[in-house]
């Protein structure tokens, strides 16, 4: 049966116009499907980056300084200006009757003048508080304000008066090593102050320790209630280093796929605008399974004395190299440098955070700071206290 | 972010907006069945009297078809009147003909091969069921319809603008099934179940007018618009999408569709004849639109936006293998990293999305998707095979993207009969039309292919 026989018995189809308008829809239909093809495709490749613009971009770059090189680091912040825009000078400990005291009192002066040098720069002050007496890592201060709620009202008052004494911007508490059966009080010790410090118009970071679940591998981790830690605080800071430590076996400090684990369980828990991911400047030099903690220029000054070359590990991405030292041990050092950072400041840009801290600022690798720039550049009005509350 | 976006983008924009406005066509229908009680229906629309299953003409085209075309007819023949089925053979060589006589119902056969949309065509001409019925049924030989089909789908013509009235399709569970037909079957009936619920029948509502599908083996057409639809175009290797787009296109009314007018029909049961079967669906659905520039229309935008999904989610699926492969070889063997250029993809991958996240969202939408449908049909058997639906996703996505280029290879020539007979040679999948619908977009999807 062709059409010719059946035309006649449709006298009201409208007609479709012959071959030139059939042409021409198969045109029009033509464009658009193509249209709908390179749409789809475009949508494809636009709306993963249209949900991440929708986060915040990294707002937060926090150089942390440690009280024995306070002037080195405030070099570092005066020849980048526009680089960092919080600093956390890590400068007090407790004493054992719960004080906050300065870490390291036989250099009082110094820290004075590197502070002094600080303030000098205009950069939000955060400084670090720290469960360290004596030098030492320490429990008990901690277990006797946390446990006894008079001595812990005490701290909050404290720390209060502190940040208002010296006009900080906020505090960031690093008590580290808690028990697992101190998880409670650590987190009303910290949603205390975090009120206290709110009612001043003031900033509370805490530190934790990294982790990919809640009950982590250790108790410390345990200890640390990261959803109820993250409602409190207006910074949480990630320890997203020493995957690889002293009293390990040699490897990246902070290799890369569990850096994203961490940032992955961490959003689970935390609103990403408050977590800061922690990025270690420094590395470690194994003998065995014992490990120094070495800088990037003391890296630099071994590998070249000894003629090491320098391997890239591309799961971990980190550098590293072994060499032999004059007693005949073998060294393995595995370190971080500008490229390796800027891996980590991509996963926090990728992840939607609030920002980074770098850990600690001494003699690194001399292109970190371009590279910092580069990845997380500062909008000029974004500041501790511009947006942290 | 906010959830939301998100969310809609995991569940689909189509699902989303049509089920929405589903929702709004379910309170709408309940609440004037509480408040009219039937009396609009006695009211009537127009001055025509309702059209009952009298009126109805039966149109079962056949190709071939002398296994199944006795019971066809006989169970047909229980709902409506002998002398309303129309059997048109097309390209029978064996008993098709004979066994519809003695059956005692209308037969004639093509004079030549003309495929399944030709044998329509020409049996409306010639059995003249424009002017002797006021609708047809256009029926597949191997498709049952259900006790209750009329009773649901017949009022809607008392809506002198319902040109069209969808059935609603399910597909025969049958027992003895090898894993591999099961899981085909229970696929295409969640496919059926999910795209019903949430585009159709929102689609369809009073309100609205724009359906992508009447399918073309168990609906119901009024016959005075059928001289104004171009049934049978050349080049195109399924009709009913054609047609369907002849009524938006030429604006001849309205589609209805109701889950009640229920038409069970058979799917493939084995990887070949399903493969061909979503092959020829998706070309079809290529050409069909090639043939029908878009217009400011409702119809236009459904289709749009529909398509554009379709595209994007089967373009995440076609990838989604690969993203697996870059995040899960690494973790397994790092040392797989040393391959040329996979470290740098898979740092900008990692950069992006985890392993796991990606597999739960992934495998997450879909298993609620699952769990939906094994809640709607009362069957376990669609949790217990969760895990092989995404794989005929990524299936589905891959033969969707790969006959796109082919609707400019064989439309713009006459066709010819081996491509058409290829319709007829497997009557079992002369069945249910298809458009793929879809949840898109970078994070999972539930991309269908729509009835």
């Amino acid at each position: 049966m062709t059409k010719t026989t059946i035309e006649p018995r449709r006298p009201d189809v409208p007609s479709t116009g012959g071959r030139r308008s059939l042409r021409l829809r198969l045109l029009g239909g033509s464009a658009f499907l193509i249209v709908l093809f390179l749409g789809a495709v475009a949508l494809l490749v636009m709306v993963p980056r249209m949900l991440r613009a929708g986060d915040k971009p990294a707002t937060l770059v926090v150089a942390s300084l440690p009280f024995w090189n306070l002037s080195a680091g405030d070099t570092v912040l005066a020849a980048n200006p526009g680089t960092f825009n919080e600093v956390s000078p890590w400068i007090y400990g407790l004493a054992r009757n719960g004080q906050i005291v300065p870490q390291a009192p036989e250099v009082a002066a110094q820290t004075a003048a590197g502070m002094a040098q600080l303030r000098k720069l205009g950069i939000p002050v955060v400084p670090t508080i720290a469960n360290r007496t004596n030098d030492r890592w320490a429990y008990e201060p901690v277990a006797d304000i946390l446990h006894d709620p008079a001595a812990m009202t005490r701290h909050v008052n404290d720390i209060v008066a502190l940040v208002q004494r010296e006009n900080y911007a906020g505090i960031d508490i690093d008590y580290e090593d808690l028990p697992a059966t101190d998880r409670k009080v650590f987190t009303t010790f910290i949603t205390d102050l975090a009120g206290a410090l709110h009612s001043k118009g003031k900033v509370l970071s805490v530190a934790l320790f990294a982790k990919t679940s809640d009950a982590g591998d250790d108790q410390r981790n345990a200890g640390q209630d990261y959803a109820a830690i993250g409602a409190a605080a207006d910074e949480v800071r990630l320890m997203a280093y020493d995957y690889h430590w002293s009293g390990s076996t040699a490897g990246s400090v902070a290799p890369m796929p569990w850096v994203r684990d961490v940032l992955a369980y961490a959003k689970t828990q935390i609103p990403p605008e408050k977590i800061v991911l922690g990025i270690a400047l420094s590395g470690y030099d194994w003998v065995g399974d014992q490990a120094e903690v070495v800088t990037w220029i003391q890296c630099y000054g071994r590998a070249q004395k000894y003629h090491a070359t320098t391997q890239w590990d591309r799961l971990s991405e980190s550098p590293s190299f072994k060499y032999t030292d004059e007693q005949g041990r073998e060294h393995e050092v595995w370190f971080e440098n500008a490229d390796s950072m800027a891996f980590k400041l991509e996963a926090a840009k990728a992840a939607g955070i609030r920002g980074v801290y770098l850990w600690m600022i001494s003699s690194e690798d001399d292109r970190s700071w371009a590279t910092l720039r580069k990845v997380i550049p500062l909008h000029p009005t974004s500041s501790a206290e511009g947006t942290s509350r | 972010m906010s959830w939301w976006p998100i969310a809609i983008i995991v569940f689909g924009v189509n699902f989303t907006v049509w089920a929405a406005i589903g929702l709004a066509r379910l309170i709408d229908e309940t609440w004037r069945k509480m408040t009219l009680r039937g009396r609009l229906r006695q009211r009537g629309y127009g001055a025509q009297p309702s059209i009952t299953v009298e009126d109805v003409a039966v149109l079962i085209p056949a190709h071939n078809e002398e296994l199944v075309i006795k019971d066809s007819i006989e169970a047909i023949a229980a709902l409506v009147p002998r002398h309303n089925i129309h059997v048109v053979s097309d390209g029978s060589t064996d008993r098709t003909v004979e066994l519809a006589h003695q059956a005692g119902v209308n037969v004639i056969s093509t004079r030549t091969n003309v495929g399944k949309a030709g044998a329509l065509e020409e049996a409306i001409d010639r059995f003249d069921l424009v002017d002797r019925f006021r609708a047809v049924l256009l029926l597949d030989a191997d498709t049952a319809i259900q006790p209750g089909y009329f009773d649901a789908a017949l009022p809607f013509f008392d809506d002198p603008a319902v040109v069209a009235v969808a059935g609603a399709v399910r597909t025969r569970h049958e027992r003895g099934l090898s894993l591999i037909g099961k899981v085909l079957v229970c696929h295409r009936q969640r496919i059926y179940a999910i795209t019903q619920r949430l585009l159709k029948y929102g689609q369809t509502w009073r309100f609205t007018n724009a359906t992508h599908i009447v399918p073309g083996f168990a609906s119901m057409y009024r016959t005075s618009v059928l001289p104004h639809i171009e049934m049978n175009p050349p080049g195109l290797v399924i009709e009913d999408f054609n047609m369907t787009f002849e009524v938006y296109a030429k604006r001849l009314g309205k589609v209805a569709f109701t889950l009640g007018a229920v038409a069970v029909t058979q799917d493939p049961d084995n990887l070949r004849d399903y493969i061909r079967q979503i092959k020829r669906w998706g070309l079809g659905l290529w050409q069909t639109v090639r043939r029908h520039p878009p217009r400011l229309s409702l119809f236009s935008a459904m289709l749009t936006v529909l398509l554009l999904e379709l595209l994007t989610s089967s373009m995440f699926f076609v990838l989604l293998p690969l993203l697996v492969a870059v995040l899960a070889v690494p973790a397994l063997y790092p040392e797989a990293l040393g391959w040329p250029g996979l470290a740098t993809v898979h740092a900008d991958v990692a950069e992006h999305m985890n392993l796991q996240v990606l597999l739960l969202a992934v495998t997450g939408a879909d298993l609620a998707l699952t769990c939906m449908v094994a809640v709607i049909e009362r069957k376990l058997r669609f949790v217990a095979l969760w895990i092989f639906f995404p794989f005929l996703r990524v299936l589905d996505a891959a033969v969707a993207l790969y006959v796109f280029p082919k609707a400019w290879l064989s439309s713009t020539g006459r066709w010819t009969s081996p491509a058409r007979r290829t319709v007829l040679e497997r009557p079992a999948l002369a069945g249910p039309m298809a458009v793929p619908a879809a949840v898109t977009a970078p994070v999972p999807k539930s991309v269908e292919w729509v009835e």
